[in-house]
């Protein structure tokens, strides 16, 4: 089924929407929820949350990738899970090893100030991935973003599992170094 | 900015990355160039398998088998001595001098190889050795078995043509166990004489019945005709083969 079809039911509030959405990408977001809880019954419950969100969303929003969309819900519905899943501040899975990697780019000193400028810091990683080689903003995006292993990552390009550990190690250096002539504070 | 912060504004990019990230890769070369790789890689190696033994493995399996044609370079093995010197008293005998023979290579298990041309028989009305046609001659012994602590088994493998060896087995011929005291035995006939081989061979072909093992002097030989229809004639050359005895039980 076209996405444009169903995103056309969600606007006529059909229900019928949530079935096909979950029957053509229910396997896709259970695999970007469980990249970051490596828990079936949390992962399920994510997705399952997903297509609520969806069916408030949408409308107002009409979105033009509906699986992408989708994954964004998915990502955030996950990373809010295992926050509250975990009182320590490390997760299952991919989670603690990208949480540790992004200590390099980072100081562990949330503020509010942060907080505050996240539309602007969001806008500001947009342009660092843009301003990459193609390849390396790919690896960074599956890495950081679906939360892939290095190993699947380097799969998807073709690379050897050290090649792109190397690759997202300098992606990671050249970030801080964006961000601090951005003058956050890192 | 915490480690997690990072981590959720990472997750607003912008969706046209995303969808790039999901196209599958360009590959750097063609997929099939490991493949003709990998291809080639096996194609050296069974090669040089080849080379370094494997196909000297098999020559040397399809000689044993009687595959395997004999070198015809080898010295020659020509029978020097009477056959008829006080061993041939039948009116049905014939004697034939080995007129040129051949040793081939050695083979696995110490069996060794020997191409003999049977002359053509002084009466010219033999055409063919009949049954109960004894024949007589002589193959020199390989020096490399001279002198051998063994019994052996001399099998007929094979009629010798020109252009090719044929596959019909003419005669299985075991000979072995002969009595020391027999004139056969003096005569310098395969056996074992003292825990030694003699210097010289004496080929005989019985053709009897199958499974007739009687002999007047006490030797015994046995002889299987694997196929009826082709026999030896004066003039042919075939091949022996001289097998340790252990090869084949003693009948």
């Amino acid at each position: 089924m076209e996405d444009a079809y169903i995103i056309e039911l969600y606007w006529q509030r059909d229900e019928s929407a949530i079935s096909s959405t979950e029957q053509k990408y229910g396997s896709y977001c259970y695999q970007v929820a469980y990249n970051i809880l490596s828990d079936r019954e949390d992962s399920e419950e994510c997705v399952s949350d997903t297509w609520l969100r969806a069916w408030n969303v949408i409308p107002p929003q009409k979105p033009d990738r509906l699986k992408l969309f989708l994954a964004k819900i998915t990502r955030n519905l996950s990373l809010d899970c295992l926050k509250t899943r975990n009182a320590q501040k490390r997760g299952g899975g991919e989670i603690p090893l990208i949480l540790d990697e992004l200590a390099e780019c980072v100081a562990d000193t949330g503020n509010a100030e942060a907080e505050f400028m996240a539309n602007e810091l969001t806008r500001d990683v947009n342009t660092f991935v843009r301003s990459l080689p193609e390849r390396e903003g790919n690896l960074f995006i599956r890495r950081y973003f679906f939360c892939e292993s290095v190993g699947q990552a380097a799969w998807r390009y073709g690379l050897t599992e050290g090649n792109a550990a190397v690759i997202l190690s300098r992606t990671r250096q050249k970030l801080k170094c964006f961000l601090q002539q951005k003058g956050y504070e890192v | 900015m915490s480690r997690m912060q990072l981590l959720e504004w990472i997750g607003g990019l912008d969706e046209d990355l995303l969808e790039r990230s999901e196209l599958p890769a360009k590959r750097n070369r063609p997929y099939w160039i490991p493949l003709v790789a990998a291809a080639a890689c096996l194609c050296l190696i069974c090669g040089a398998f080849w080379g370094l033994g494997g196909g000297k493995k098999v020559a040397m399996d399809n000689a044993a088998n009687g595959d395997a044609p004999l070198r015809e370079d080898e010295s020659s093995l020509i029978g020097s001595r009477d056959p008829m010197d006080g061993i041939m008293d039948s009116d049905e005998t014939k004697t034939e001098r080995p007129s040129a023979g051949t040793v081939s290579d050695t083979c696995q298990n110490q069996s060794y190889w020997a191409q003999h041309s049977l002359e053509q028989a002084d009466s010219p009305e033999i055409t063919v050795f009949f049954s109960r046609q004894e024949l007589d001659t002589w193959l020199e012994s390989h020096p490399e078995l001279t002198g051998q602590d063994r019994d052996a088994v001399l099998k007929i493998c094979e009629k010798y043509d020109a252009s090719y060896f044929t596959k019909q087995a003419l005669l299985l011929t075991r000979v072995g166990g002969a009595n020391d005291q027999t004139d056969y035995a003096k005569k310098g006939f395969l056996h074992k004489v003292a825990g030694k081989l003699e210097t010289d061979w004496m080929l005989y072909l019985f053709e009897t019945e199958e499974g007739d093992s009687a002999s007047a002097d006490g030797c015994r030989y046995v002889f299987t005709e694997a196929d009826p229809d082709c026999a030896i004639a004066p003039g042919d050359t075939v091949a022996v083969q001289l097998l340790p005895w252990e090869e084949t039980p003693r009948s």
